[in-house]
């Protein structure tokens, strides 16, 4: 039990959750999708944020899916588990622009680095939606052996 | 005759300028009374509205910040960041908020690079070193210093 991340998102304690790492402002939720723990990357206008060069640093989807394409991943249609696949999952603001990123485990669980908070181990993509983030939107996937 | 009355009162301001403005009233000006309200008005527009402006940015300041560090430190959009009402105001308090801004980076941390970006022009971080938050807090920092800021 987190009061602080269950009063930021609502849905948490509704399904099981753990937080699995101290607090860190050296990496966000994308840097963790990305399997990167010492960067923040985020494709803001100012250039503070890391971002591949290969990618627009525009904050859309298809911004997002270029530089997570420079890790291997590619679009895919559902959260689904499915086996020899890591898959990761866009969060969205109601018009349509991403806030947030979460990887799945090999259970099909997921992991979210909470901005410059803990990560969480999340039962379901459900446990982060009506809050800032949003919604849950857009997913990509890649063998686990890339 | 036009009497400028000087009264001290307990704490700021310690003038105020209807205490020295001209009344209108016809009468005898001597070269003293004049220049006694030249000094006067300096004091209200150099001294005290300074120091009185440096206090109210400090307690700005830290209101803002407290409210922005609360507010945003689960988001990992940094635009979102960037974007909360209460940064937005921080950097529009524009360069007085510098060593604020410097002080809090080097005690803290944060993700204060797009409000001094947004502040200075300046950037002096690296591009092998974007998004790699100690190495731009340090660059930001040694930037401050040589810029002669003091916090």
């Amino acid at each position: 039990m987190n009061g602080d991340l269950e009063g930021r998102f609502p849905r948490l304690a509704a399904h099981p959750y753990a937080v699995t790492s101290p607090c860190s402002d050296e990496y966000n939720c994308l840097a963790w999708a990305a399997g990167d723990s010492v960067r923040w990357w985020w494709p803001d206008p100012m250039g503070t944020g890391y971002w591949p060069d290969e990618a627009p640093r525009l904050v859309t989807l298809d911004a997002f899916a270029r530089a997570f394409a420079t890790l291997g991943f590619e679009p895919c249609a559902d959260p689904q588990l499915e086996p020899g696949f890591e898959k990761i999952a866009v969060y969205v603001e109601a018009s349509g622009v991403p806030t947030h990123a979460a990887r799945q485990y090999r259970d099909g669980t997921w992991s979210s680095k909470l901005g410059n908070l803990e990560d969480i181990s999340h039962a379901t993509l459900d446990s982060l939606r009506e809050s800032d983030y949003g919604e849950p939107a857009f997913f990509m996937k890649r063998r686990r052996d890339h | 005759m036009s009497h400028a009355v000087i009264q001290r009162r307990d704490g700021p301001p310690l003038v105020e300028p209807y205490l020295w403005r001209d009344t209108g009233e016809e009468g005898p000006r001597t070269a003293l009374h004049y220049v006694a309200r030249q000094v006067l008005g300096a004091l209200y527009h150099y001294q005290q509205p300074r120091s009185r402006h440096v206090a109210d940015v400090c307690a700005q300041f830290a209101d803002l910040a407290e409210t922005w560090r609360r507010e945003t430190a689960h988001l990992s959009s940094t635009t979102q960041i960037a974007m909360h009402p209460a940064y937005q105001r921080i950097v529009g308090l524009g360069t007085p908020a510098l060593p604020l801004i410097m002080a809090e980076l080097e005690r803290s941390g944060g993700q204060w690079f797009w409000a001094l970006r947004a502040i200075t022009g300046a950037d002096p971080v690296r591009p092998d070193h974007r998004g790699r938050v100690r190495e731009m807090a340090a660059a930001w920092l040694e930037w401050g210093r040589d810029q002669g800021l003091r916090w």
